[in-house]
């Protein structure tokens, strides 16, 4: 059992139990909270696999703009008061959970830039951001092009669904 | 100039002027009238050149119409002594009719269409007289339905001529149904349709006799249709709603001796068929019987020479029934002449005192004498009273009828026609005397007063015709007998012995005098046998013309009925059924689709899944 | 070392609890944030496969659904309020307008 077998089986799991808790836990913005440590999580398991760049896309992206937007969308819509269906975790058990999900990450950033033995990449093949780069915009480039139009699409288009129009009583 | 042409001028010249009146009639105004006599006057005088040289042997000439496969229709002209003969009778009556008119329907509506209807009539009788096909005379026959149709309903914003019009075309037209299968049959069996040959060669072009029976037969059916014959009579009387001229023109004088003519074209056709002629005498037997009756109840002037004119076609097919084709042939003409006058007469009758009812006419001796003149002369030809034309002829077939029952042992048909010579000399004196000599039984505020020159012109011209075309029997008129002879080989018929004529003509004045003591001594009073049982019953059977009239209406609803309800029955419960069905089915289908529909996306969702699954296990299994 | 086995299979475990929370959750964010994780498990999918054959296009591909995901999510929470502001709930069971 080397280090590597331990910290896949420690995400794995813990990103199980995150995913879990979003779809079981009854307050929404616990629910919240799980998918941010799930996110993250998952952006440890790809730095464990090799490409620190996807990670660090991963967590920018998700846990820098989807989880604030989704923030934004439970804070708006919450009506009711939380119902406990399972146990909620504690306050401190939140903490705990948060922090090591938190230490792992950062773990691994530093144990790829320092010793840079510990993710599974065959050799070859250096799985950094210039590599990717060169791949993404000469065999990928029309992608490319069409995700930069769906993501500004994206953006304009959600702000105008949400304008508030004249004549509204809201 | 050759003959020929003159027989394609004389039905030609009036058919194509005939759109002129209409089109031009508002600018020409009279001038119209004047089209229609003008060319008119031609074809006469065309016919009238006819007359004095015809060609030697009968000719023929025709132009092929439409070709298929192996088979050709032809158009096609065939001039012999009966068709110059008709055309000339034709083309002469409508000349004096035309010029009656001028007066008659001088304040009428809708003047050139008359006038058009009247010169497509002439034209369409003519080409009908000098056609040498088969297929020719059919398309003018028909034409000459149309005409009649259209002139019967001139007045047609008044319902009673429009039902009349259309009756007429409708009862005809059944008889033309048994015309085209007849021609059909002929040209499947001769493979030609040209008279020439068809009369020339009858047996040659039919070969089985029975096939010719059945085409004879058919042919005569359309006859009775034209002709007023029992059974398509039913027509006859109600067209007198038309104008009195056309009931004159068509109704007495040429379209319904169209009928006579057709079976007197194709004789020597009937002659080789067997049973033809005989069942064509015993109709026309009978018809003129049955006429004579209806025409001694009806108080309408003009119907009761409607009846007369159906009884005198009898008398003409029974005559060619019994083998009088020249008797025949020679009444056509008699009848023509002084029937168109019985017509004339009553048509000024009626223009002066504006009602057809005889109750309300009468005391026109004085004032109107050339009128009561002719109505007079015209009854004593019909009575068949030497020694004006109508006694030749219809001594002539009266005699072949006595003689037929010598030869064949069957008296029926000279029981028949010397009956109804008796009723018919009655009703027409009852008539002449109720209208013209006795006062009016309902008082009437018009005054009588003489028609113009314009309508006792072509009055007086009759009468005189109506004595001098009988002596063109006797052997003074030897030239004449040419033309109605059936053929220069046959031995012209002889005169029926002196004791049938002095028979016949006692039975007419039996009549006359029946009537007189009737009408005008009232020794009999009518009213008395009117009440009787026998009387009464007899007076209905008459004057609802033998229920012929219901008998039809009754078929007719009957077979509307069955069809109309069987096709209301498909289209309500089939087709609608069908198309109800559909929606039905759509919507119910609908409701159960519905389901689905429960606007929860969690369901959707799960949907969406177990499409996504379904897809791959096909994606893997094929 | 770990077999590509196990990755996919924890991809697969992670595409599941996804799967279920979009099938079951009645709040409509909740629904959002399944889909999301959703999205993940197939990328991790994708960056498996990179790293076991040692093709880029993989992570590219990764890339790609991240983009993505980032840009429906953003439509989605524009939805959500959407339905918020009209239906005063989020309550996905409570909007059957498209009923029947």
């Amino acid at each position: 059992m080397d280090l590597t077998q331990i910290t896949f089986y420690a995400i794995a799991i813990l990103a199980s139990v995150s995913a879990l808790g979003v779809v079981a836990s009854k307050d929404i913005v616990r629910a919240a909270s799980f998918l941010i440590v799930a996110l993250s999580m998952i952006a440890a398991l790809f730095a464990l696999l090799g490409s620190l760049f996807l990670s660090m896309v991963q967590l920018m992206i998700y846990g820098g703009a989807v989880i604030v937007v989704i923030l934004f969308g439970v804070m708006l819509t919450r009506r009711e008061e939380p119902k406990s269906r399972i146990r909620q975790l504690t306050r401190s058990e939140n903490l705990a959970y948060l922090g090591f999900s938190v230490l792992l990450v950062l773990t691994l950033a530093f144990l790829e830039y320092r010793i840079g033995g510990l993710y599974l990449r065959p050799e070859g093949i250096p799985a950094d951001s210039q590599a990717i780069g060169i791949v993404m915009y000469s065999q990928y480039r029309g992608v490319v092009i069409a995700l930069a139009g769906l993501v500004a699409t994206a953006g304009v288009g959600s702000i105008y669904l949400v304008k508030r129009k004249r004549g509204d009583s809201s | 100039m050759n003959p020929l042409i003159y027989a394609w001028l004389i039905p030609g010249i009036p058919l194509v002027l005939t759109p002129i009146p209409i089109l031009a009639g508002r600018r020409l105004e009279r001038g119209s009238g004047y089209i229609a006599i003008g060319s008119i006057a031609f074809s006469t005088l065309f016919s009238v050149y006819l007359l004095i040289r015809p060609p030697l042997t009968p000719a023929f000439q025709s132009v092929s119409w439409i070709a298929f496969g192996t088979g050709r229709l032809s158009v096609g002209i065939y001039v012999d002594h009966l068709s110059i003969l008709m055309s000339v009778v034709t083309s002469g009556i409508s000349l004096l009719i035309q010029v009656y008119s001028l007066e008659y329907m001088r304040h009428e509506e809708g003047l050139p269409r008359y006038w058009t209807e009247m010169m497509l009539f002439t034209g369409s009788m003519l080409g009908f007289a000098l056609a040498g096909t088969l297929i020719t005379m059919y398309v003018f026959w028909e034409l000459v339905g149309v005409c009649s149709y259209l002139l019967i309903g001139f007045w047609y914003t008044r319902p009673e001529a429009a039902a009349a019009a259309k009756k007429a075309f409708v009862v005809t037209r059944v008889g033309d149904v048994g015309f085209l299968v007849g021609i059909v049959l002929l040209y499947l069996n001769a493979h030609t349709l040209s008279l020439a040959q068809v009369i020339n060669q009858p047996i040659n072009a039919v070969v089985s006799p029975q096939m010719r029976t059945a085409i004879s037969l058919l042919v005569f059916f359309a006859a009775t249709g034209k002709s007023a014959q029992i059974p398509l009579f039913t027509w006859l009387p109600d067209a007198m709603e038309g104008p009195t001229t056309v009931s004159a023109l068509i109704h007495s004088a040429t379209m319904v001796a169209a009928g006579v003519y057709l079976v007197a074209r194709l004789y020597p056709f009937f002659l080789v068929s067997p049973y033809a002629l005989e069942v064509v005498a015993l109709i026309g037997s009978a018809s003129a019987f049955v006429a004579a009756t209806m025409a001694l109840v009806s108080f309408d002037l003009k119907r009761i020479l409607a009846y007369s004119t159906m009884s005198q076609l009898g008398y003409m097919m029974a005559g060619l029934g019994v083998g009088a084709f020249s008797g025949s042939v020679f009444h056509l003409l008699n009848h023509a002449v002084f029937k168109s006058m019985l017509f004339l007469s009553a048509g000024a009758v009626l223009h002066v005192l504006d009602t057809r009812d005889i109750r309300e006419m009468g005391g026109l001796l004085r004032r109107m004498k050339v009128t009561s003149l002719a109505f007079l002369v015209g009854a004593l030809s019909l009575s068949g009273i030497p020694p004006l034309n109508g006694f030749f002829s219809k001594d002539d077939i009266v005699g072949a009828a006595f003689s037929y029952g010598v030869s064949t042992g069957d008296y029926v048909v000279y029981i028949l026609t010397l009956g109804a010579a008796a009723i018919t000399a009655f009703y027409i004196f009852r008539a002449f005397f109720i209208a013209y000599v006795l006062p009016p039984r309902v008082s009437r505020d018009r005054e009588a007063k003489e028609v113009p020159l314009v309508m006792t012109l072509p009055m007086v011209i009759l009468i005189a015709l109506t004595f001098i075309t009988g002596w063109l029997w006797s052997p003074l008129g030897d030239f004449f007998q040419p033309y109605v002879r059936y053929s220069p080989l046959l031995p012209f018929e002889s005169e029926p012995a002196l004791y049938l004529i002095v028979v016949s003509v006692g039975f007419a004045l039996l009549g006359i005098g029946l009537s007189y003591i009737t009408y005008v001594r009232r020794t009999i009073d009518p009213e008395e046998v009117n009440s009787n049982t026998l009387g009464s019953a007899l007076r209905t059977l008459f004057s609802k013309g033998y229920y012929f009239d219901d008998a039809y209406d009754a078929v007719a609803k009957a077979v509307s009925y069955v069809i109309a309800g069987g096709i209301d029955y498909f289209d309500r419960c089939v087709l609608d059924g069908a198309v109800n069905g559909i929606a039905r089915l759509v919507t119910e289908a609908g409701e159960k689709v519905r389901i689905t529909e429960t606007g929860r996306v969690r369901n959707y969702a799960a949907a969406v899944l177990v499409g996504i699954v379904i897809l791959l296990i096909l994606f893997v299994v094929i | 070392m770990i077999s590509l086995f196990q990755v996919v299979l924890f991809s697969t475990v992670l595409f599941a609890i996804g799967l279920y929370g979009v099938l079951t959750s009645r709040n409509a964010v909740r629904m959002l944030m399944s889909i999301e994780i959703l999205l993940n498990s197939a990328n991790v999918n994708f960056a498996a496969y990179a790293a076991y054959t040692g093709l880029l296009q993989g992570i590219v591909a990764a890339i790609i659904g991240i983009a993505v995901a980032a840009a429906e999510s953003s439509i989605g929470i524009a939805v959500i309020l959407l339905l918020d502001k009209n239906f005063r709930t989020v309550d996905l069971d409570k909007i059957k307008e498209l009923k029947g």
